[in-house]
């Protein structure tokens, strides 16, 4: 049985930056495509799921430790959930996040509990292509942007 | 007094009505505009994702300025409600009532008008920007190509060779299969080129505002369909 959220922030550390872009801090559509570890997860069940981390239980910083990378090398991006399972494509359900406890020894790291996966992003048999891409495009839509700005300031922020 | 007629302190309780929150909406309109001058200002700093900020800026636009619109048909019908009261002698209590109504969309308006301005005027700053970046990015894009080390590099310069007459220099990357995929954003569209190995590409495009969606698989490079010709010209006239 599967333990959804249905609330809340999630975060996705970007893959290692390949290629060219003009705006290299965006997200990208591959940063969503799952990793062939990913493909590998028996949490799923069957499905795929990528990793994120609820914001609630997990900080940037303890994602890079959690996945022993440099800290602040990659982009993190934070997700809606609420806009994550508003996310289908024709004939699938929407998508979803279900909570997904890391395996030691990473289970034992500060944030480890936050650990969640985004599913299902398995491409089914005869499926064109282009389901996975239009699903992953939209979770690039789905992050929230200008994280660190606003379109508005309060009079605090003076 | 004659019947349609206010008294000096019945006209200041009209233009400010106990318990109306003018001061909040002052405070988000002043918040707003100085948001906007700061984002353009930090724009380039920070690294934002142009092309999705623009976006938005102009959906909050759009949305501004369809809610402005109906706030001044509103206070027009209330204007024109004080008036009929007026000629038809009805009960003073209904005479200010439609003319709170009618001041207080017109200060509205009057509110959301300059926050509008604001708007517009972050937005093209923004384009500047981003047509500025986009500019130096196309030399960099360009030397990328030539110098790519790709199993389907032959095939994305024959790709990019049709595109670039209609698309700017897109992102793009190698993908895990050994392919290469392309990337294109700008306000509702997104469109994808995948090459993959094989002398084959698809092609995959969303309209963020329409819903529709249009894909193509498996075609031999060096062959474009009319679908996607349609999509390219979509895109450039956006």
């Amino acid at each position: 049985m599967r333990e959804l959220l249905t609330s809340g922030i999630v975060l996705r550390m970007a893959k290692e930056r390949k290629g060219l872009a003009p705006f290299p801090e965006r997200p990208r559509i591959e940063d969503f495509e799952p990793t062939e570890q990913e493909k590998q997860n028996p949490a799923a069940k069957g499905h795929v799921w990528i990793s994120v981390f609820d914001r609630s239980r997990t900080t940037s910083a303890q994602i890079f430790a959690i996945r022993r990378i440099a800290e602040s090398s990659r982009p993190v991006f934070p997700l809606p959930v609420e806009g994550i399972t508003a996310i289908q494509v024709e004939g699938r359900t929407t998508l979803y996040v279900a909570r997904d406890p890391l395996q030691e020894p990473e289970c034992f790291q500060p944030g480890a509990d936050g650990h969640c996966g985004i599913g299902d992003l398995a491409r089914r048999s005869g499926e064109p292509r282009a389901v996975i891409k239009d699903l992953c495009s939209q979770l690039v839509d789905a992050v929230l942007i200008l994280n660190e700005i606003s379109f508005s300031e309060t009079a605090s922020d003076e | 007094m004659p019947t349609g007629q206010v008294s000096a302190q019945e006209m200041q309780s009209t233009r400010r009505p106990p318990g109306f929150p003018r001061e909040v909406f002052e405070r988000i309109a002043e918040g707003t505009r100085r948001g906007l001058r700061r984002l353009v200002a930090e724009a380039w700093d920070v690294g934002i994702d142009f092309e999705r900020a623009i976006y938005e800026l102009s959906l909050r636009e759009r949305f501004i300025s369809e809610l402005d619109q109906q706030i001044r048909e509103n206070a027009a019908l209330a204007r024109a409600a004080a008036t009929y009261a007026i000629r038809h002698h009805r009960k003073q209590e209904d005479i200010n009532s439609a003319r709170r109504s009618a001041e207080e969309g017109e200060w509205l308006s009057g509110v959301n008008q300059p926050v509008l301005a604001e708007y517009q005027d972050c937005r093209r700053e923004l384009e500047k920007i981003r047509d500025a970046r986009l500019h130096e990015y196309a030399a960099q894009w360009e030397r990328y190509l030539s110098a790519l080390q790709s199993p389907v590099a032959r095939e994305v310069r024959t790709i990019w060779s049709y595109l670039q007459s209609q698309l700017w220099a897109p992102e793009a990357a190698p993908t895990e299969e050994d392919g290469f995929r392309m990337v294109w954003d700008r306000g509702p569209h997104h469109l994808q080129v995948e090459v993959l190995t094989g002398d084959r590409y698809d092609w995959f495009y969303r309209n963020r505002e329409t819903g529709a969606r249009q894909s193509e698989e498996d075609l031999p490079v060096g062959t474009y369909s009319s679908s996607l010709d349609a999509t390219l010209a979509s895109i450039a006239a956006a």
